[in-house]
């Protein structure tokens, strides 16, 4: 991937839904807004609006806007509108 | 950016007006409503990809501080997001090892000591919440407490602790000790919360009255958990389990927290003062044996945790649990039932002046009455805009005007309002006092109300008050000149006064006396306050003797009028006796104000003085200013006085020469303080001799007195040190300055707050030169 496809990627996500699941098993889900360069623990920061998640028994709060730092993030998903999506990538 | 954020929020601060009701501004306003339902994970029109190879790879392209940002996400915004996984930000973070809840078994039994030791620990967290401190950190961290309140019960059915499939249906005697207790310890909370809430008070400076989105037990029947806690009574007493020491412990907690309960419940209504009085003191008797058995508890602190709060709708992590002393919330508890008992005696209204006498000498007290009194008390004094239950607040403010500037005067005529004719003067009258009224009263009322804020607060929006009087003054003026053509008033002609005829101007006057009132007591809380240097003592009492002094010849003025009304009306046969008798209390009111002014600017001259002979001698130490000079800092400190009309400010120059006395010797300026300091003090002696009808405290005259016995303290005290000074002077005359040192005591310890007397000490050093 070249930098400013790399960039292009990136912008493509803003205001998305993500869930970025954290390192000790939280879930944290919202709107996207901003990422900085990777940090050389070679994990990318993602700055999210969102609902915290805690796995284990599903109980949610509201937590506003929240930054979680490269280094504890273990997965991080986004969330596409199944009617949005072309044939062939994904899908059900 | 930030500077037009600041000045927007600066704007908003000074706009902030007392009728605002309660400040919403809270830290926590964002979680007042309920929180949007838990998102769902499962959607039949989503779905999930991972993308993390892609992110992180992506991510990894970037420059090192490069950003990929939406376009409207600022810098504003991002330094307010909280980082996940920072102990001191994320509330959901755990240390290695622990656990997002605590274990704890419900079910378990508790000791009748233990039981003790939880309720009266609960007590400590109560009043530590009256205290100022939040819920979350005090009566919330209990598990006990959390278990009633989430989830939310309808029923007293819903609220047993013990819910587990193994429960027994049986509850424990201690156990239902214990939920009684706290149900009723937690709808005594409600009913505080929501008063408090209601009234004028700032959130986290006064009282915190979030409650993180529980409903402290809103479902339930205020009767049903009455009637829970007497049944337990009940129960408990014939109970042969627990040890006659212990029972009568236990009882005695069940009851008082009933007592409580029904006081908190009751002290909402205004009807008698006397029952309310009797529940506070009833409340009041129960303490010492609450006092004596708390050493029979035993300590259960697995039954608090700082955890919980993570539960609670709040993004911050956990904070400590507050603990206060015994003594602490004892003394609090007492002071609390004994401020209520005498904030209720406001309802026994006798006169509009007797009334702000009360008030102010309440919110006097030391220490001042708790936020919950102080919300009471507004309650009483302007719940649903009816005073004190009973009264318009016409009613009110025409009395005030009686009683003050308008004694047996037309223009306060209730059949006035009768007249249907527009024409005729009469009906005109009604109208505009009608206008006045209502431009006049939030004025008037708004005394009251910034009377029972904290005393900081007092000063702060006194500060403001006294240029909306200046103004209500410029406007009662116009309305003055148009009412006197309807009521013929016939100007005073005195050539030795005034070639120009000389009219009475009765509602500026009226505010004109309001606003010089509260004048001096900007100043005089400054003193309360500790506001002011040393080196600005002189200047400031200079200050506050000008302000008192033109009160005192603007009443001299007023009185002129209402006794030559009064002649006129003694001489006319057919005026009524009630008329009459207005007229004798203005007169009265007016030589009680006049006397007391007169006490007010012989201290504040004695203390002007003794505090410039200070100054000259070098006494008295201030701290190195580099930045400012004393004209930019009295222009500062003088800001509120800066935009009133009447009286003008004293230009700086002005005001230095006048306070410093440069022509005048040390021992002549010496003399003066002692003379004025002695003119004061007969004046303290005349109103201490007073009676309750002649000094306008009905209802609070034993507080007066005691306020005028301090003055007269402090009076006399300051009389001794200027004669000190002035020994050490004379004796010193030769030589250079007299060795002396001088104390300015710290403000609430010396014999009065609103004067502050320096203390003298090595006085004899001097003598021996």
């Amino acid at each position: 991937m070249e930098k400013s496809q790399a960039e292009d990627y990136l912008r493509s996500l803003l205001n998305k839904t993500l869930r970025v699941t954290t390192s000790d098993t939280r879930m944290f889900l919202g709107e996207f807004k901003c990422t900085d360069s990777v940090s050389p623990a070679a994990q990318s920061s993602g700055s999210d609006s969102t609902l915290e998640t805690v796995k284990l028994d599903m109980t949610s709060r509201y937590l506003g806007l929240v930054v979680v730092p490269g280094e504890y993030v273990r997965k991080i998903e986004v969330e596409e509108f199944v009617s949005q999506m072309r044939k062939g990538e994904g899908g059900v | 950016m930030h500077s037009d954020g600041l000045v927007a929020i600066s704007k908003e601060v000074a706009d902030l007006d007392i009728n605002e009701g309660p400040s919403k501004l809270s830290a926590f306003a964002g979680f007042e409503e309920k929180p949007p339902p838990a998102p769902k994970l499962q959607n039949q029109g989503t779905i999930a990809m991972d993308i993390s190879e892609q992110f992180t790879d992506a991510a990894q392209k970037l420059d090192v501080g490069q950003l990929i940002k939406e376009p409207y996400f600022t810098l504003f915004e991002s330094v307010g997001a909280l980082e996940v996984m920072d102990r001191k930000m994320d509330s959901g973070y755990l240390e290695p090892g622990e656990t997002m809840e605590d274990e704890y078994d419900f079910g378990q039994a508790l000791l009748p000591e233990e039981i003790i030791g939880i309720i009266d620990q609960l007590l400590f967290h109560e009043m530590a919440w009256h205290k100022g401190h939040p819920l979350s950190q005090t009566i919330f961290t209990s598990l006990y407490i959390d278990r009633l309140l989430a989830p939310s019960p309808v029923s007293l059915d819903q609220t047993l602790f013990d819910r587990g499939a193994s429960a027994s249906d049986d509850e424990s005697m201690t156990l239902r000790i214990l939920r009684a207790y706290c149900l009723a310890l937690i709808k005594t909370c409600w009913y505080v919360n929501s008063r408090v809430k209601s009234e004028h008070y700032y959130e986290e400076e006064d009282f915190v009255t979030h409650t993180f989105n529980r409903d402290l037990v809103e479902g339930l029947d205020h009767g049903a958990i009455l009637q829970l806690l007497e049944d337990t009574t009940t129960l408990l007493s014939s109970s042969p389990e627990v040890s006659p020491k212990l029972k009568d412990a236990l009882l005695c907690r069940l009851r008082f927290r009933a007592t409580f309960l029904r006081t908190v419940e009751m002290a909402n209504s205004r009807n008698s003062s006397a029952s309310m009085k009797a529940l506070w003191t009833e409340l009041l008797d129960s303490l010492p044996a609450l006092k004596s058995s708390t050493k029979l508890g035993k300590a259960a602190p697995t039954t608090f945790s700082v955890k919980l709060q993570r539960k609670l709708a709040s993004t911050v992590p956990p904070r400590p649990i507050v603990h206060i002393s015994d003594e602490i919330a004892f003394d609090h508890l007492e002071r609390l039932c004994r401020d209520g008992s005498v904030a209720v005696e406001v309802l026994d209204y006798h006169d509009s002046h007797s009334l702000m006498t009360f008030v102010s000498l309440f919110q006097a007290r030391k220490p001042q009455p708790s936020v919950y009194i102080r919300t009471l008390l507004q309650h009483y004094l302007f719940g649903d805009m009816i005073i004190l239950g009973t009264m318009s607040i016409r009613q009110v403010l025409d009395e005030d005007l009686a009683h003050t500037v308008l004694p047996g005067n037309q223009l306060l005529d209730r059949d006035n309002d009768e007249i249907e004719v527009p024409s005729d003067p009469r009906f005109i009258m009604a109208t505009k006092m009608e206008i006045f009224r209502s431009r006049a009263a939030n004025s008037y009322l708004d005394i009251l109300r910034t009377i029972c804020q904290n005393r900081c607060r007092i000063r702060r929006t006194l500060a403001h008050t006294i240029a909306d009087w200046d103004s209500l003054q410029l406007d009662a003026e116009e309305l003055d000149v148009d009412l006197r053509a309807f009521t013929k008033e016939k100007p005073v002609l005195d050539e030795s006064i005034s070639t120009e005829p000389i009219y009475s101007f009765p509602l500026s006057s009226w505010a004109y006396f309001y606003k010089l009132q509260q004048m001096e007591l900007v100043i005089q809380l400054g003193f309360e306050l500790g506001t002011y240097a040393p080196d600005e003592l002189a200047r400031m009492y200079w200050y506050l003797k000008y302000i008192s002094q033109t009160r005192s010849r603007h009443l001299e003025r007023v009185k002129g009028f209402i006794v030559r009304a009064q002649r006129k009306a003694l001489r006319a046969a057919s005026v009524r006796i009630e008329k009459l008798q207005q007229y004798a209390e203005a007169v009265a009111f007016i030589n009680f104000s006049k006397l007391e002014a007169a006490s007010v600017y012989g201290f504040a001259d004695a203390l002007s003085c003794l505090f410039t002979a200070l100054g000259r001698l070098e006494l008295l130490q201030s701290s190195r200013r580099p930045y400012s000079d004393d004209s930019q800092r009295y222009e500062v400190r003088m800001k509120p006085f800066l935009s009133i009309g009447l009286p003008e400010l004293v230009p700086f120059e002005e005001l230095t020469e006048l306070v410093t006395q440069p022509k005048e010797s040390l021992v002549s300026i010496l003399k003066f303080a002692t003379d004025s300091a002695v003119g004061a003090k007969r004046a303290f002696e005349v109103m201490s001799k007073l009676s309750t009808e002649e000094s306008f405290c009905k209802g609070s005259h034993e507080s007066w007195l005691k306020n005028i016995k301090d003055c007269l303290k402090a009076v006399i005290f300051t009389n001794i040190i200027i004669s000190k000074v002035k020994k050490a002077v004379e004796a010193a005359a030769k030589d250079e300055i007299p060795k002396f040192k001088v104390e300015i005591p710290e403000s609430g310890q010396g014999y009065h707050d609103f004067w502050v007397v320096p203390k003298i000490t090595h006085s004899l050093a001097t003598t021996s030169t």
